[in-house]
């Protein structure tokens, strides 16, 4: 026996072994496999992307090509051809970021080709093919003034291109180039004397109008552009207006294809327009100093579109130039939600057989583009949503079934009085709700109308909270609610006369006073802005589930400096935010929070940045009194403002949850995460003594001052970004010594022991943390940063990480684990040995080959389900998905195959009814024996 | 039974005289070479016992008291079998290694009610002794594969997080 | 060990030589001239379809500077001051080695291959850039279609089998003459002589007792 035991057991151990072996590779499979891992049917399931362009800057119907298009060109460095028909988007190329991609100037497109100037010195002329979006040619005009490139003009025609610069006090540079090659064709010098730094001048082809002087006695001079020999012409303002007009005077050209320009006087009240030829013609009418003008030509004949927009409608009223006739068969009026304050920025109107359409691009001041067919709008574009500054995803509300049960169980009368006639109407109520739920099915059933509700079907919560509201702040001080399921924009709203906070690159505050949970009260939003004349802050209040105004826009009558929402509510569940003035004043928003906030005011800490001081400052609050909070500085930190600048502050989510306080060793030993909920990272980038770029990075507790840690780079430098959670950083830089971006991360722990396993105070915790960290390689460049976020904090955190070549990676935060071992032989679990380079998974992209571009930000929030987590990136495009970090652990996969189980489970029962017969028919018939 | 019981006694009698010239032979004479008196002792007492049918009870329920202390071995080499891994198989191993003699010690007083004479609370105490045995050894199984929560780690799970003191907020200032 | 410090510190000598190399190269930048990258991408064999070169564009330095593509694939990168560019061409459809230019303040070109870990290894490449896709982008994981051999050889239905083989065979085997003969010798061979516990026990506790009340007799008898 012993040696077959022997052997047996010799077997069984190797087995093990192998399944021990089989369990590693499982795991390192999973490993780097932890992404989402998508399955190709499920593209578009759970994901979907929009495209966008951006705020139009120039624009020009496409008349020549056989596809009727519009081709535009926008402020986010964009050239892209639309649908005529549908606005969608046929081609688009995305040029450099910020600066290097700017366009300066786009033209060609009557004479079918497309011709862009773009960057900054020196410009980069593009040719671009209409029908596909190809390039043709590509060449860098040679520029020798580098800070002279804003008053450079340019002016594309019949295949060339003109350079015009004005040269102070002499002459007007005009340098001819070839479009496609870049040859240089000429260069001119029309002398201009007259020209000085302040002369305010127009382009209108092949003349530049100069204005000199602004008083009564102001001239305008035209110099054309083409002649050398030519004499400036002058026409004096008086010849204009006539008499008695006002200045400051405005020069504008007239957008269209002839040299017209307008001239605005007595404070922008009224306009006229000069026909600029050999012999320039003023036309003797005066024009509502608000209306955009726009010249059209309808068989040579020149017709002047007035656009104004009052109350809601939009006007284009259509004259004759010359004659002012008025011409109503174009002239239109329009009233459309999706117009404000429009400007024709591009119009043909073609004689077809039964007359003169007329196609109007409008482009609003909310940054939405429209195409207007006579007096149809045929389609509109929210381009506003091409440059998003804030962003929250808000549950939404239960469905009226849900909200009625709700009801029932939270009846306040009930709590009071206690005999079997509460119980009976409490039945009764019960049985009310439920017939009402059989009606709504029967009627659901017999496909009748369903009852009038307030809301639409399908916005309600679903079982696992993955369907909710992403409110969006653009830029241009326009509001969205998108719903996440497919993307579709629910509601819009405009608050006008507002403006992002300018220091802080035109960001808008939104905060969530109120979610959807607390029925019946609406869920309530709040903006904070700055207002667009006097540059006081403002407040605004919305429901961001229907888009409705709450409160109305109120003017706070003081500029803000900060702001912070408290962390509790008052009896309607109302969040109230302390608002932080220029003078060091806070401010309660609602005022009903007051006594709440005081209440808290003890704890309660403010710190500022100030980004070209480079103090950072802490404001306590705890000598407030019960009517008024009182802020009180408490420190203040200066970082070394000559020659480094703050570029980050980057506090944690605060609805972020830490589930697990420690971490286990290999010995089985726990190291306690140092989370303190009041450390904020700064960054500070600048150059270091040795004239090299440096980046330093500073962690501080902002309630006591406390510097905690703080690490140099030496040679590195931006983009920076940084993601701060639970007790650890991650941020990216580009090193300049090696040429590669790194990704550092830093982990911070309390030690074996928790000095305090209650509470956390950033007063009494003196000692400081161990400080992990590490770096690694990183093989492409990085746009954004963000980490994923789950309502318990239970699942593994992973990092949103947007890249340059327009992919979204979800990387594991265990390959940034800054305990990542070099030796390979100390093994903690869970942690993968150290490797310099973090790879890219192909299926970590979670966005697959929907490249978005020109990422500007990542939002996460969580789910429903813990293991779920949603994330939205925006930028020039819209991407909205949700990603798994520890796989979908508490809902079962979609492709759970019931078959199988319940073909298993049934041949299972019974095979063992069969062989329970067998084995009694064997005893019996042995009985017999 | 009674039968052979009296077949005992008879041979009780039969060689009780022989017994007898032992013993005093035992005192005066010396014994043979090679001869130890205890063994003989043991073999003499041997058979007189083994004829005993108390006797034979006693065996018995020792065998009982004693039956779970002959199990560590086996216990010991199933043990070894198992392994440290962590995986169904070694679990159910020690799951069971640990089950039956706790179940066998709440079944005590069941085992024990047949059992009656004087050696009953010797052999309760061995028993419950050698099933102790058992359960220590399980239990330093449980130990050398981690399954004790004896670590701090262990207890991770039911640290609470920290609640927070103070609260702030703040940033980059606006204007 | 030795080896192990040996390898590091070669490893320091090279990047700190490197570091050099990159400080004159960086001291040396003082012209302002601009220089185009010129290359050729080319698509995916058979998925060349239209428009691949819309989808397509070359980056330099993660988006610093731009190429797209004509309609043959080639492209410039124009406006490039002399510097080291990692040249990356974006298409979601395919993977692109990436290459590392480099142009000295000279206007000297030179491209290499992009060694992020290794900076200072060079491995020369053609200069006008021939990229050519390496393979076409995986996004998908596979669904796992299930199938009986993996049914089969899933550890926790082998460790069910194997028990289940061993119960069916080993009766089997026991029937059988010889082997039988041979476990009953193993068996007998175990069976060493050993004396009961409980025998032992028992004797030893009621034969002392018996003894005790023995001698306890015997001595009454002596008096």
């Amino acid at each position: 026996m012993a040696p077959f035991v022997r052997s047996f057991r010799g077997n069984i151990h190797r087995f093990l072994i192998d399944v021990q072996i089989l369990q590693y590779l499982i795991i390192l499979v999973g490993l780097f496999n932890l992404s989402l891992c998508l399955y190709e049917d499920q593209v578009g399931k759970f994901d979907w992307k929009q495209n966008y362009v951006g705020k139009i800057k120039f624009a020009s119907f496409d008349t020549v090509s056989a596809a009727k298009k519009i081709i535009v060109a926008t402020e986010e460095n964009v050239i892209a051809a639309l649908n005529l028909k549908s606005g969608q988007i046929l081609w688009r190329r995305v040029l450099e970021k910020g600066y290097g991609g700017q366009i300066r100037a786009l033209g060609g497109v009557t004479d079918g080709d497309l011709v862009s100037v773009s960057g900054g010195v020196p410009a980069i002329v593009r040719a671009w093919d209409l029908a596909t979006g190809h390039i043709l040619h590509e060449w860098p005009i040679a520029e020798q003034n580098h800070d002279r490139i804003k008053d450079v003009k340019w002016h594309i025609k019949d295949g060339t291109l003109h350079h015009i610069l004005p040269i102070y006090n002499s002459a007007v540079e005009v340098t001819s180039y070839d479009s496609k090659t870049g040859d240089k064709l000429k260069t001119r010098r029309v002398s201009a004397p007259f020209i000085t730094q302040e002369t305010e001048c127009v382009l209108a082809a092949p003349y530049l109008a100069c204005l000199k002087g602004d008083s009564s006695l102001a001239v305008l001079l035209l110099v054309h552009l083409f002649d050398t020999h030519s004499q400036p012409q002058s026409v004096t303002i008086n010849t204009i207006f006539g008499a008695g007009a006002q200045g400051p005077y405005h020069l504008e050209s007239i957008l269209g294809e002839e040299p017209i320009i307008s001239i605005s006087a007595d404070n922008n009240q009224r306009k006229r327009i000069l026909l600029v030829g050999e012999v320039p013609v003023p036309i003797q009418r005066d024009i509502v100093g608000d209306a955009a003008l726009y010249v059209v030509s309808i068989d040579n004949e020149k017709i002047l579109l007035e656009t104004t927009y009052k109350n809601g409608v939009t006007e284009i009223v259509a004259s004759e130039l010359l004659t002012s006739k008025p011409m109503p068969n174009i002239s239109t009026s329009v009233t459309h939600n999706s117009l404000l304050s429009p400007t024709i920025i591009a119009s043909v109107c073609p004689r077809q057989t039964k007359g003169v359409t007329c196609r109007h691009l409008l482009a609003s001041e909310d940054h939405s583009v429209a195409l207007l067919q006579h007096n149809k709008l045929i389609w509109a574009r929210e381009e506003a949503l091409a440059n998003i500054v804030a962003v929250e995803i808000i549950e939404l509300p239960m469905s009226d079934r849900d909200q009625e049960i709700e009801t029932e169980f939270d009846q306040k009368e009930s709590i009071d009085v206690d005999s079997s006639w509460d119980v009976l109407s409490m039945m009764f109520r019960r049985i009310g709700s439920q017939l009402k739920q059989a009606k709504t099915f029967l009627q659901s059933i017999l496909s009748l109308t369903p009852q009038q509700s307030n809301q639409r079907m399908d916005l309600v919560r679903d079982k696992f909270g993955l369907h909710k509201m992403i409110v969006l702040v653009t830029s241009a001080g326009k509001l969205y609610g998108i719903e996440t399921r497919k993307g579709e924009i629910i509601w819009q709203l405009r608050v006008r006369g507002i403006r992002g906070f300018s220091k802080r690159s035109d960001a808008i505050i939104l905060y969530v006073q109120r979610g959807s949970r607390h029925f019946p009260y609406p869920p309530q939003c709040v903006l904070l802005a700055e207002d667009k004349q006097t540059g006081e802050g403002i407040v605004y209040t919305f429901n961001p589930i229907t888009g409705q105004p709450l409160d109305g826009l109120v003017k706070l009558g003081y500029r803000i400096k900060q702001s912070m929402l408290l962390h509790v509510t008052t009896d309607d569940f109302l969040r109230g935010i302390l608002i932080f003035d220029i003078r060091d004043k806070v401010h309660v928003y609602p005022k009903g929070a007051t006594a709440i906030a005081a209440s808290i005011a003890k704890n309660t800490y403010i710190f500022t940045a100030d980004q070209t001081t480079g103090i950072l400052s802490g404001y306590s609050l705890s000598y407030s009194t019960s009517q008024e909070l009182i802020s009180h500085k408490v420190w203040e930190l200066l970082l070394s403002p000559k020659n480094q600048r703050i570029t980050h502050v980057v506090s944690k989510n605060p609805i972020e949850r830490v589930h697990s306080q420690g971490r286990v060793l290999s010995d089985r030993s726990v190291l306690y995460k140092y989370i303190n909920p009041n450390l904020v990272t700064i960054v500070t980038e600048g150059v270091g003594h040795t004239h090299k770029n440096t980046l330093n990075l500073y962690l501080l507790d902002v309630v006591s001052g406390a510097m905690i840690f703080s690490i140099m780079h030496k040679r590195v430098r931006g983009p920076v970004h940084v993601v701060h959670s639970e007790n650890w950083i991650v941020y990216s830089y580009f090193n300049e010594k090696s040429r590669r971006t790194e990704i550092a991360s830093l982990e911070l722990y309390e030690g074996k022991i928790q000095s305090n396993t209650t509470v956390f105070s950033s007063l009494t915790t003196t000692k400081l943390p161990i400080v992990e960290r590490q770096a690694f390689i990183f093989p492409a460049a990085i746009e954004s940063m963000r980490e994923t976020i789950t309502e318990k904090g239970i699942t593994s955190k992973h990092i949103i990480v947007a890249l340059a070549n327009g992919g979204i990676l979800e990387l594991p935060w265990m390959m940034v684990d800054p305990r990542r071992p070099i030796n390979p032989e100390v093994r903690e679990e869970g942690v993968i040995p150290y490797m310099p380079e973090i790879p890219i998974h192909m299926d970590a992209i979670i966005n697959y080959n929907q490249s978005v571009f020109r990422v500007s930000g990542i939002h996460t929030s969580p789910s429903g389900l813990e293991s779920t987590c949603l994330v939205f990136v925006h930028g020039l495009d819209l991407f909205y998905t949700r990603v798994a970090p520890s796989k979908t652990f508490d809902v079962l996969k979609e492709d759970f195959d019931y078959y199988l189980i319940v073909i298993v489970l049934a041949a299972l029962l019974i095979s063992s009814y069969i062989t329970k017969k067998l084995a009694s028919q064997k005893a019996q018939k042995q009985a017999w024996k | 039974m009674t039968a052979i019981k009296q077949n005992t006694k008879r041979s009780k009698w039969a060689l009780d005289f022989a017994h007898k010239n032992k013993q005093e032979k035992n005192v005066d004479i010396a014994s043979p070479p090679g001869y130890t008196p205890a063994v003989a002792l043991f073999h003499a007492v041997d058979s007189i016992r083994e004829s005993d049918s108390n006797h034979l009870i006693i065996k018995k329920s020792w065998d009982l008291a004693l039956g779970p202390l002959k199990q560590v071995p086996m216990n010991l080499f199933i043990m070894y079998m198992a392994g440290n891994s962590i995986s169904i198989f070694p679990i159910m191993m020690v799951g069971m290694l640990i089950i039956r003699p706790v179940k066998a010690l709440f079944t005590l007083q069941q085992t024990f009610k047949v059992i009656e004479g004087t050696h009953a609370f010797g052999q309760k105490f061995v028993y419950f002794l050698g099933q102790l045995v058992n359960i220590a050894l399980a239990l330093y199984k449980c130990q050398s594969m981690g399954l004790l929560p004896t670590h701090a780690s262990d207890w991770l799970a039911f640290v609470e997080p920290q609640a927070r003191l103070e609260y702030s907020s703040g940033g980059f200032i606006y204007v | 060990m030795i080896m192990y410090k040996s390898a590091i510190f070669l490893f320091f000598i090279i990047v700190s030589t490197s570091n050099k190399y990159v400080i004159a190269e960086n001291d040396e930048d003082t012209s302002t001239d601009l220089y185009v990258i010129e290359g050729k991408v080319f698509p995916w064999e058979n998925g060349a379809s239209n428009g691949w070169q819309l989808m397509t564009h070359v980056m330099a330095n993660g988006g610093e500077h731009y190429g797209f593509l004509r309609e043959d694939g080639t492209f410039i990168i124009s406006n490039v001051p002399s510097g080291s560019y990692i040249i990356e061409v974006v298409n979601p459809n395919c993977v692109y080695e990436p290459v590392r230019v480099e142009i000295n303040s000279k206007g000297k070109f030179r491209a290499r291959k992009v060694n992020l870990i290794q900076t200072s290894q060079v491995i020369q490449v053609p200069y006008p850039l021939k990229m050519r896709p390496l393979t076409p982008f995986r996004y998908f994981q596979v669904r796992e279609q299930w199938r009986v051999t993996d049914f089969l050889f899933n550890p926790m239905v082998l460790m069910m089998i194997l028990p289940l083989l061993l119960i069916m065979i080993i009766p089997k085997i026991m029937n059988d003459p010889e082997t039988r003969k041979e476990m009953e010798q193993l068996n007998n061979f175990t069976n060493y002589n050993m004396p009961e516990m409980s025998e032992v026990i028992t004797s030893f506790l009621s034969g002392g007792e018996k003894q005790k009340s023995k001698a306890v007799k015997a001595a009454k008898k002596r008096q």
